[in-house]
């Protein structure tokens, strides 16, 4: 699942001092700084700024770069999202509202089992596509509440896709936007918070856009929970309320639960205990095939390379943690 | 270092067949494939399609996103860029045109995060998304805006040329070259405190004179500002092993920085890179050394 994804919260989100500046032209002739602003993440969320250019510019990246060979009319998906957004109240944007923009972004997946209804022809011309290396068998990954962990397992095993990996997802990650009563412009200075709002136009976006990518999902998917915090499975989330939901048992192989907790604790839910066990029960009586996994070793040693200090790592020879091969004096 | 980066030569380049439409109506009516086409990335590289709306798409996701706070004139980088390229013939692009361009791209680094590379490009990015404190040339403003693009001018019209440019080896001050030429100098000559260097001991000359780092990186290296140089070998586990930190190319590396009076490391196996290569293939060799226990798995299962 995606969360919502709020402004700023990114990867790499530092502020660079201007302090610096002065010092810094003693270095290098060419840091001129004209502009510099200690400004913070602004306070009151409104549409994320220039919104537009950061649409269409990863729109564009996204089909010249990273899907080359669809073709996508990215001035149009901006028009169609604009659309759907400012012509109506800023809190009444519901999933209908965005079906034209949708339509515009088709997207289809090869599995690691491709589907029977597709038919011979299909198979044979997307093995061929894998063997000659065209296409890349995928997997899906769901998520919910292991954001950072799960950004770091799909940039380190690149065959994973999650929703942000689809255009649509792609294109609206970490954005916020809404429109505004009277005008019909977005609203630059303040959005509603999800609360008060029952139709917000970024929670439909990501409702209708998780729904589809759920209903594609095929082969053996893997879900990502945190064991850490209470309800690592949620009902109310996005993978609880409209993911899971959505999983098609005649396309889904196996789903592949995989708990990860913090190294330092605590340890609330696992594939025993907590809010996990109601998902596996949820599985069962749909009729899905799925698996289980506490500390599945790739996830635990993604963690220990971030810190070979913890607790759960000490499992490691020490022969492994000698370092330093040469060092000058 | 960075390496050019060749047009399509990206993270998840895959091509989606169109022969799926007709059948994928079946599953979900918004599935409408309109245009479709199996070809695959373009032969001749020309000027990536659609690069100003890139360029200028990725500048406001930099200043709006990723570095909030700071603020540059993107539609201003993006005009100072096509100048300095379309004003000249398509092969004759200097450092020196780039100059304006440059110059509205500051950026002040803190210290020991840096962390240059040569002929490690796949690993030092799931690295970097790993260790999110590491900052590579492609994490710099203008690393960002023009990592994975191509472009050239043409010799009589004022605009970029689509259709080809030239290659490397035909062009001293080709456009693409002489920026990321600038760009890695000005990245190295802002590198302090400890910086890592990873190379790969996989290959002949895994210290190489002629790449980027070799040409440019660390002679623009500041040994005032520069506190130690950690050198990491990486080496593919199925081999070979041509270069280490006693072997081989990396060798001459370290006698040069040691007559330039850097401080320095070698490590040929860093564990924390034996792990990440381990976590993507865990039947190799080198992960035969973890323990069985740590090598049993699901925990629960459907029948």
């Amino acid at each position: 699942m995606s969360l919502f994804k709020v402004y700023g919260a990114t990867k790499r989100s530092t502020i660079m001092p201007s302090v610096t500046s002065a010092c810094s032209v003693i270095f290098t002739i060419w840091i001129i700084v004209p502009q510099l602003c200690l400004c913070p993440v602004q306070a009151t969320f409104g549409t994320t700024p220039n919104i537009k250019h950061i649409v269409i510019g990863r729109c564009f990246t996204y089909t010249t770069l990273i899907q080359p060979g669809l073709r996508y009319d990215c001035e149009e998906i901006w028009r169609q999202f604009e659309k759907a957004v400012v012509q109506q109240a800023s809190c009444n944007v519901t999933e209908e509202h965005y079906f034209e923009m949708f339509s515009m972004m088709p997207q289809v997946w090869p599995c690691d089992r491709v589907s029977v209804e597709t038919g011979v022809l299909i198979n044979q011309l997307l093995n061929r596509l894998v063997n000659r290396g065209f296409l890349l068998s995928v997997q899906f990954l769901f998520w919910s509440k292991t954001r950072m962990l799960v950004h770091s397992y799909a940039a380190v095993f690149r065959h994973f896709w999650t929703l942000e990996d689809t255009l649509v997802g792609f294109l609206f990650n970490d954005l916020i936007w809404c429109g505004q009563e009277e005008d019909s412009d977005f609203d630059f200075n303040s959005c509603p918070a999800w609360s008060t709002c029952r139709t917000h136009p970024v929670y439909s976006l990501w409702k209708r856009a998780s729904q589809n990518f759920a209903e594609m999902a095929c082969g053996n998917i893997t879900v990502l929970l945190n064991g850490s915090i209470t309800d690592a499975f949620n009902r109310k989330s996005m993978f609880g309320s409209v993911e899971l939901d959505s999983l098609n048992p005649q396309r889904v192989n196996y789903v592949n639960i995989k708990v990860v907790t913090n190294p330092e604790g605590p340890h609330i839910g696992s594939c025993g205990r907590g809010s996990i066990v109601e998902l596996i029960h949820i599985l069962r009586s749909r009729g899905f095939r799925w698996t289980c996994t506490n500390s599945d070793l790739t996830l635990v040693m993604l963690q220990c390379i971030q810190d070979l200090n913890q607790p759960s790592c000490q499992m490691l020879p020490s022969s492994m943690l000698q370092q330093k091969d040469q060092t000058s004096t």
